[in-house]
């Protein structure tokens, strides 16, 4: 039996960002994942609280409101540290930046409206120019209109213009019949080889302009390059406009994390469940892998959960109930109707899961992310804070444990 | 504005009506409130009945739907697909109606075959293990929205008119006349009539509304029925329980998805219905012993429908008639130039309305006879199944892959709407009802709209996020992977695209 210090159940942002502090605590740690989570859907962009410019302010609002939220465990301190942890750790190969204070972005959506965002990828970091930016479409491209992100920022006082180039010219000259390439990933894969053809089609067309708006498609590993590149060769920033999956700058994090993690002596299973667990007592001792062929026995000392909700499928919702899919950890918070999505399991300041009656159920496992009851990331804006902060503090807490 | 005949409503039977009197050579208007099959029609079933559930309790309706069943697989051979069905018998069911039902369908004149358990899972490997007989019957699946589309648009090619966004507030009377209507066009408000000769009242569950503003009475009971809607096509037959009809004992195929129904609940209103939890409980239930492991698989949405039942002593309910019937006011209430079509079934709609069409044609003083037995709708070529190789993106590319809605379809779909409300959008032309839920067709749709110049800027935001909010307002049958895919589309809609509404401020 495979044997570690720390068990992470998750590959999500609460997952990694758990795995990443306790490599550095110098913990042996493994990240078990069934798939990718939410990471590689979403926007890319991070968030604290989105309730206002000042995400404190948001967050402190938000709490008082909700007082079973996350984010009561945590100290505004513990969250500054876990996400300037965070920055730290992946910048290189897949940089975050903010603003002093972790003050909020207003960056525009690619509806030509507004949002606020706390750190940003590169690649979305001039979106909060305020200079007249050109909107790039790619013709045929199903997922982005450059044209309707132009109105919309010109409706609100800005100085936006549309322009189209025909994906065509990303072919690099391949006959393949002309066919409109719609997907995009592909588009991305073949930016990376032929982004120099995309910067000749728009030469000329970005004089006067601070910034140029395309679909979050600008390459997938080289995605550096490619930006980099494309404003060198087009004279002004560049920055995408994320809307639906596959999220590009989603990807681009999953894979930089999931090497961070390797690079940090970490081991990374991915693409299969945790179906079970082995519990004594009040501690589990190992987890069951759902490997094919045989089931995989992975033991530890400790146990992160950090399997995601309902999207992640660490919450199971069925027809009169809603259960954690690993423990079987009661969901609290399961109402029918607008809360479902705000299930999830309760814990202490330790991040240990509790029972109804409050009791911890199991000693070394630790909840993180997603997984946790009462709060919803998409009305709030609170998605990835939840996820870095809840992630770090169970990895501290796991270490604390680890020590005893 | 003037017409021969005033027709209300755009449900099956309204638009029936409309192409059988065209085909007479009768000038003809049809009015209807929202969008065509915004109705019951719109929210039925979609089972062209064999007469096989009805044999036992009701022949002649039995026999009616057959002889129907079998002209419309020729004359709306682009509505319907031939699925056949099967009638099964469960294990614990009480065989004796098995029996009453063959023997029944024998003197019907319905044909039906009895198959071996083993061919029957082998035609349906889903069904029970519990099955002890199964029947082999003319059941057709039938889509209610493309055989509203294809009567209002043979009926629009040969002349007649259609109106939608348009209510009939009330019937225009003068002494003991009908002589038209006042409209409202919803959108605007905005108030005007139309004189006709004649005004059918093919208004559904609502007809007895219509009727009152004449000053005639119309006896009508409102049966409430529910339907579940699977994310996959389940069967490849109609699966039709064996036994007196309840909830939830049938599973229609429908291109990509199934459909399971109905439940059966008076009503006091044909407006709004909802589906209850205990609706939804009680179809899982039952849907279960037909299909185990049905309750697990992913319901796409569920919704309610409103049955007209005409039949005032019975009241409402499964023992109440499932037949029709024309309604001459000047019989019923000595009102001239009004007739009223209350009752019946999807499958009969072209029986009633040939009916209708007769009385109408009578009043006029016209002589050409129905030819809608033998005259074939046009099929709706923009609503052709995309051939398989444009899927790589070769000719028109798709909006949306699970539901394989192609750009072109869509866009002609679109056209032939009156009204590009999100509503209108949603229904007519079929967008967000395949796995996806809207996901990424909602957003898809609407940037082609705009693009097409169909939509403005404001409308395009206002679309999306209406859309979205009609989505997520399926909560009840809301499990498993469905959850999961409402949840990826909150992230999309609310957090990336922020049109949860609260980023008017910034
Ligand atoms: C479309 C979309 C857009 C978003 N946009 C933003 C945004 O702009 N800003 C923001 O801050 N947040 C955003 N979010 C929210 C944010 O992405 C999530 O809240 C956050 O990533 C959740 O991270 P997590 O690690 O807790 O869960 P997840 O990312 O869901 O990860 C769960 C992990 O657990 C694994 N798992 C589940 N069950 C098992 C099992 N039994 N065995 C093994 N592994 C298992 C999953 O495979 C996955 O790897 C967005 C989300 C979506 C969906
Ligand atoms: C749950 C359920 C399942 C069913 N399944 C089946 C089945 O599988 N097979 C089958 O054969 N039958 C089935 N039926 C029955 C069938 O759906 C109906 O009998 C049939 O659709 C009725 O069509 P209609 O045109 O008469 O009425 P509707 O479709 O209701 O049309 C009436 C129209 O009139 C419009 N209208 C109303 N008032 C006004 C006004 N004042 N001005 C303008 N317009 C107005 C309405 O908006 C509506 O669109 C089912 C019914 C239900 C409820």
């Amino acid at each position: 039996m495979m044997n570690y210090d720390l068990v992470v159940i998750g590959a999500g942002l609460a997952g990694m960002t758990t795995a990443l502090k306790a490599l550095q605590q110098g913990q042996k740690t493994i990240v078990v994942a069934a798939g990718a989570g939410a990471m590689e859907v979403m926007s890319g962009c991070l968030d604290i609280c989105g309730g206002d410019d000042n995400p404190w302010l948001a967050l402190r609002r938000l709490v008082a409101e909700k007082p079973a939220h996350p984010y009561a465990l945590l100290s505004e301190e513990e969250i500054r540290e876990a996400l300037a942890f965070f920055v730290e750790q992946i910048k290189g190969a897949c940089p975050y930046y903010h603003q002093s204070g972790f003050r909020n972005f207003r960056i525009p959506t690619a509806l030509g409206g507004r949002r606020r965002a706390c750190l940003l990828p590169e690649g979305q970091l001039a979106a909060a120019t305020e200079g007249p930016v050109l909107a790039v479409g790619f013709k045929g491209y199903r997922d982005f209109s450059a044209e309707l992100m132009a109105e919309g920022m010109n409706r609100v006082g800005y100085r936006w213009q549309a322009t189209e180039v025909d994906t065509c010219c990303l072919q690099g000259g391949e006959g393949d019949g002309g066919r409109i390439c719609n997907n995009s990933v592909e588009i991305a894969l073949r930016l990376e080889r032929s982004w120099r053809l995309l910067a000749e089609e728009l030469s000329g067309r970005t004089r006067g302009f601070a910034a140029a708006a395309f679909p979050a498609v600008l390459g997938l590993d080289q995605h550096l390059t490619v930006k980099r590149g494309l404003e060198k060769s087009l004279g002004v920033s560049v920055f995408e406009a994320p809307a639906l999956p596959p999220s590009l700058p989603g990807m681009r994090l999953a894979a930089s994390l999931a090497a961070r993690i390797r690079r940090g002596g970490g081991d990374l299973l991915q693409g299969f469940p945790v179906v079970s667990a082995d519990i004594q007592g009040r501690m589990c001792r190992r987890i069951i892998v759902a490997t094919p062929g045989s089931p995989l026995s992975i033991g530890g000392k400790n146990f992160i959960l950090a399997s995601g909700g309902i999207l992640g499928g660490g919450i199971l919702l069925e027809r009169e109930r809603a259960s954690e899919a690993v423990f079987n950890f009661p969901a609290s918070g399961f109402r029918r109707q607008a809360s479902v999505f705000q299930t999830g399991v309760r814990v202490n300041r330790r991040m240990q899961p509790l029972a109804a009656d409050g009791q911890v159920i199991l000693e070394n496992v630790f909840c993180a992310g997603r997984i946790l009851a009462g709060y919803d990331p998409f009305s709030e804006g609170s998605g990835a804070g939840v996820a870095v902060a809840t992630g770090y503090r169970a990895a501290v807490e796991a270490g604390r444990m680890a020590e005893q | 504005m003037k017409t021969a005949v005033l027709v209300i409503g755009g449900g099956a039977t309204g638009a029936g009506i409309l192409w059988d009197l065209t085909l007479r050579g009768i000038d003809a208007l049809l009015v209807e409130q929202r969008e065509l099959a915004y109705g019951t029609t719109g929210r039925c079933h979609g089972l062209l009945h064999s007469g096989g559930r009805y044999v036992v309790r009701d022949r002649s309706v039995a026999r009616e739907c057959y002889r129907e069943n079998q002209i419309l697989r020729r004359v709306a051979a682009a509505a319907v697909e031939e699925t056949g069905g099967f009638f099964v018998h469960l294990e614990g069911d009480a065989p004796v109606y098995a029996e009453r039902w063959a023997e029944a369908a024998t003197s019907a004149g319905i044909p039906f075959r009895e198959i071996d358990l083993s061919e029957a899972h082998r035609l349906e490997p889903l069904l029970s293990r519990n099955v002890r007989r199964v029947f082999l019957v003319p059941d057709a699946s039938i889509d209610p929205f493309d055989l509203v589309m294809i009567n209002a648009q043979g009926a629009i090619r040969r002349g007649a008119k259609v109106l939608t966004g348009v209510r009939v507030e009330k019937l225009l009377v003068e002494g003991r006349r009908v002589r038209g209507a006042v409209l409202k066009d919803i959108e605007t408000g905005e108030i005007y009539s139309v004189n006709a000769e004649v005004v059918v009242n093919a208004a559904g569950p609502w007809a007895g509304q219509v009727a009152a503003t004449a000053g005639s009475h119309l006896q009508l009971a409102y049966g409430k029925g529910t339907l579940l809607v699977y994310s996959q096509r389940l069967c490849d037959h109609v699966i039709n329980r064996l036994r007196p009809p309840g909830d939830g004992d049938i599973l229609v195929p429908a291109k990509t998805v199934s459909l399971l129904g109905t439940t059966d609940l008076p009503a006091l209103t044909p407006d709004n219905p909802e589906p209850t939890g205990d609706e939804i409980k009680a179809l899982l239930d039952r849907g279960e012993e037909l299909i185990p492991g049905l309750a697990g698989r992913r319901v796409l949405r569920s919704f309610a429908g409103v049955r007209p039942i005409y039949d005032p002593g019975e009241g409402a309910g499964r023992g109440a008639s499932r037949g029709f019937a024309v309604v001459d006011h000047e019989e019923a209430d000595g009102i001239h130039g009004f007739c009223s079509v209350v009752g019946g079934k999807l499958t009969t709609y072209r029986l009633m309305a040939e009916q209708a069409a007769d009385l109408v044609a009578a009043k006029l003083g016209v002589s050409e006879r129905c030819r809608t037995k033998d005259t074939c709708l046009p099929a709706l070529t923009t609503l052709a199944p995309v051939p398989p190789d444009s899927i790589e993106g070769k000719s028109a590319p798709l909006v949306c892959e699970c539901e394989l809605l192609d750009k072109e379809t869509f866009l002609q779909a679109v056209r032939r709407l009156a009204r590009l409300t999100p509503e209108a959008l949603l229904r007519g032309a079929r967008l967000a009802h395949g796995p996806c839920q809207g996901t990424t067709c909602i957003y898809r749709g609407a940037l082609l709209l705009y693009r097409e110049k169909l939509l403005s800027y404001a409308g395009c935001r206002e679309f999306m996020r209406r859309a979205f909010r009609a989505r997520q307002r399926r909560g009840e049958a809301l499990q498993g992977d469905q959850a999961r895919q409402l949840e990826l589309a909150r992230g999309i809609y609310l957090q990336n695209l922020q049109l949860g509404g609260g980023d008017d401020e910034l």
